[in-house]
């Protein structure tokens, strides 16, 4: 026989023991239910009451794919983006998604992807660039965009988009936004001592990436409440440095990367794939970057939705 | 007993003695728990029953398995070290090795089991499911890209291999690399389909915004099973395809199955309110409320709820009691924004 006051105490223990699996709280996470409630409600007003969002895409060359994997994950969220800015591959990427080309096919078309598909690299044109000084052509690049979105101008854009370029005799940055949108994006990808400058109105354009190669402040110009950057920066300190021409190659970069830095601080949300040690020459495989895109951008899509509900009047998620 | 006999014994006792009173202490302990080792071990005590090693070899193993079935692999391991010691044929020490790495790995000495696992490798290279034991060590450790490997290793050899498909859409379900996952998940046949599997290609549909691929996976399984996580998964599969009405249906079955379920009732809640049903809004809030008080959430809803009804004083109330339980910067914001909402009316 159990005494009357153990009997009491037994009950408490047993009480207070079981009391935590009345509620089934396991695997709430307040926050994601918070982002989950009011997402629903941001995504279901008017778009006039939303922020302006607009996506950076970075130059970086053959780590550029990554960028397929970001826009794939933006796609699947379904997270509403008003205005593109891109530099160099970041143009390319820019103009296959503001035009609505399936990043699915497109991941699937590029697996294969070589130079030439894109210039008119060959041993006889590498010849020639080092005898007779002549550069690489890219008009092949206008080719593969238009071959995968047709020949659009921007006004006939989904989203619009700004594509950037550098003037090679004033060092001006230009905003490319009219015209058609595969030689804006050729023209912003031309790399320079490789491939020949395009000719736009009077001016010789060559690679954004060397006035601004993550273009937060165009963003910042066109008044995107959300800036949501991706930069594809290369890992310079592990960049050799052992003869003149690296060298000086080092110190373009390490005058890019202080740009790069202001321009990142005044982004609201940093998607930083893990492919800092591509190299963006280097298009064989390069493909396998769009899971580190997708991986990252994953990782970030919280931070993108919080940001973005930051910028919603409490007035149109309460009410 | 002629002379012949005595000197066969003696010798016997003298290959054997020192795994017979190496086991001699385990085996003692063990008696008490299980019948069939206390047999076995006093045949073994009293080593005076001639044997040869083969037979001893097949004691012990059995030994060995008693003590893994009752989850005592410590012992279990020791046995089967005695096992090696005597150097058993070499397809037995393949398949011992394979079963000491399991040990290990149930004992979360994933050094040891990997040590073992790749000695077992060593003997049969082309074993796939070795390969597959390799790569969820690789894959607990985080290691994906060596998991990744030695998976598709094991599918190189079996092409059909369950298990590495698995491993495969396990490892690429955990690295949010879901329309992968689904490419391998989908090579297991159906039969094979565990619960874990069907959750991680629902979810992973879901993802890809492959809604109604996700709601067919499901479906079948739920058509069979009462699983009211699973039912919970589908309602929210529904609200993301903003079917509201279906999706109340299912989180109210899984609230049949589980009424106490905190998670379940505060999802519904905040769609009856996304609906505009709000008493049933409230009512569920409420409940959630007493099933666990200390969420700023639940009070965050009532205060918006309470807002919508005019009645700002109690909203007000709600909020400040909302911003006492926030916990992460975001939420306390969220609350923040509400209470400044809330009293400028």
């Amino acid at each position: 026989m159990i005494p009357i006051k153990s009997s009491i105490f037994i009950i408490f223990v047993v009480l207070f023991s079981v009391y935590p699996s009345f509620a089934e709280v396991q695997g709430f996470n307040e926050e994601n239910f918070f982002i989950d409630v009011l997402w629903r409600k941001a995504m279901s007003v008017e778009e006039k009451q939303l922020p302006k969002i607009a996506l950076v895409l970075g130059g970086g060359g053959a780590r550029g794919f990554t960028h397929i994997g970001v826009l794939k994950v933006f796609q699947e969220e379904r997270v509403p983006v008003n205005l593109v800015v891109g530099t160099s591959v970041g143009s390319i990427a820019g103009a296959l998604y503001c035009a609505g080309a399936s990043l699915e096919n497109l991941q699937n078309t590029i697996k294969d992807f070589d130079k030439r598909d894109i210039s008119n690299f060959s041993s006889i044109s590498l010849l020639e660039m080092l005898l007779a000084d002549r550069l690489l052509s890219n008009k092949k690049l206008e080719n593969f965009i238009n071959a995968r979105i047709g020949e659009v101008t921007f006004n006939q854009l989904q989203i619009p988009l700004v594509c950037i370029a550098t003037d090679l005799i004033t060092g001006e940055r230009i905003l490319l936004r009219e015209g058609s949108v595969a030689f804006a994006a050729r023209a912003s990808s031309t790399v320079p001592g490789v491939f020949q400058p395009v000719e736009y109105n009077q001016r010789y354009l060559i690679d954004g990436g060397l006035s601004e190669n993550i273009p937060v402040s165009v963003a910042k110009i066109f008044k995107a409440d959300v800036i949501i950057a991706i930069p594809l920066s290369a890992d310079i300190t592990k960049n050799s440095v052992n003869n003149i021409f690296l060298t000086l190659m080092q110190a373009i970069y390490i005058q890019g990367q202080s740009l790069d830095q202001y321009n990142l601080s005044m982004a609201d949300v940093i998607i930083c794939p893990d492919v800092g040690d591509l190299n963006a020459a280097n298009f064989a495989g390069a493909y396998k970057s769009i899971d580190k895109g997708y991986i990252a951008a994953k990782k970030s899509i919280k931070e993108v939705k919080i940001a973005i509900i930051n910028k919603i009047p409490e007035r149109v998620l309460i009410e | 007993m002629n002379s012949l006999n005595f000197c066969t014994i003696l010798l016997t006792i003298f290959i054997f003695a020192d795994t017979s009173f190496g086991l001699k202490a385990n085996l003692e302990e063990h008696q008490k728990k299980s019948s069939y080792s206390k047999t076995l071990s006093k045949s073994l005590i009293g080593i005076n029953i001639v044997k040869n090693k083969k037979e001893s070899l097949k004691e012990l193993d059995l030994l060995a398995k008693s003590f893994i079935d009752e989850g005592s692999y410590n012992r279990a391991l020791d046995i089967y070290d005695k096992i090696l010691d005597q150097k058993p044929p070499r397809k037995k020490i393949f398949e011992y090795y394979v079963i000491i790495g399991d040990l290990y790995n149930l004992k979360k000495d994933y050094n040891l089991s990997l040590e073992y696992y790749k000695k077992a490798l060593y003997i049969r290279k082309n074993n796939a499911e070795v390969m597959v034991k390799i790569g969820k060590i690789f894959f607990e450790g985080n290691l994906f890209e060596l998991a990744e490997k030695m998976f598709l290793d094991a599918l190189k050899i079996d092409k059909k291999s369950i298990k590495a498909n698995r491993g495969l859409g396990d490892l690429f379900y955990k690295q949010g690399l879901y329309a992968k996952a689904i490419n391998y998940y989908i090579k297991i046949p159906k039969e094979f389909y565990e619960r874990e599997i069907i959750r991680n290609m629902a979810d992973s549909y879901k993802n890809l915004n492959k809604i109604n691929e996700a709601i067919d996976i499901l479906e079948p399984f739920l058509e069979k099973h009462i699983d009211y996580e699973l039912m919970f998964d589908m309602g929210l599969i529904y609200m993301n395809m903003n079917n509201y009405e279906k999706a109340k249906e299912w989180l109210l079955k899984s609230l049949e199955v589980k009424a106490d379920n905190f998670k379940n009732c505060i999802y519904l809640a905040s769609l009856y309110d996304l609906t505009g049903e709000h008493k049933k809004a409230i009512e569920l809030f409420n409940k959630a409320y007493d099933l666990d008080s200390s969420y700023a959430s639940v009070d965050f809803m009532r205060a918006s709820l309470a807002y919508k009804a005019g009645r700002i004083k109690e909203a007000k109330i709600y909020a400040n009691e909302s911003y006492k339980k926030a916990k992460s910067i975001f939420v306390k914001d969220q609350v923040t924004k509400l209470i400044k909402f809330l009293d400028r009316k």
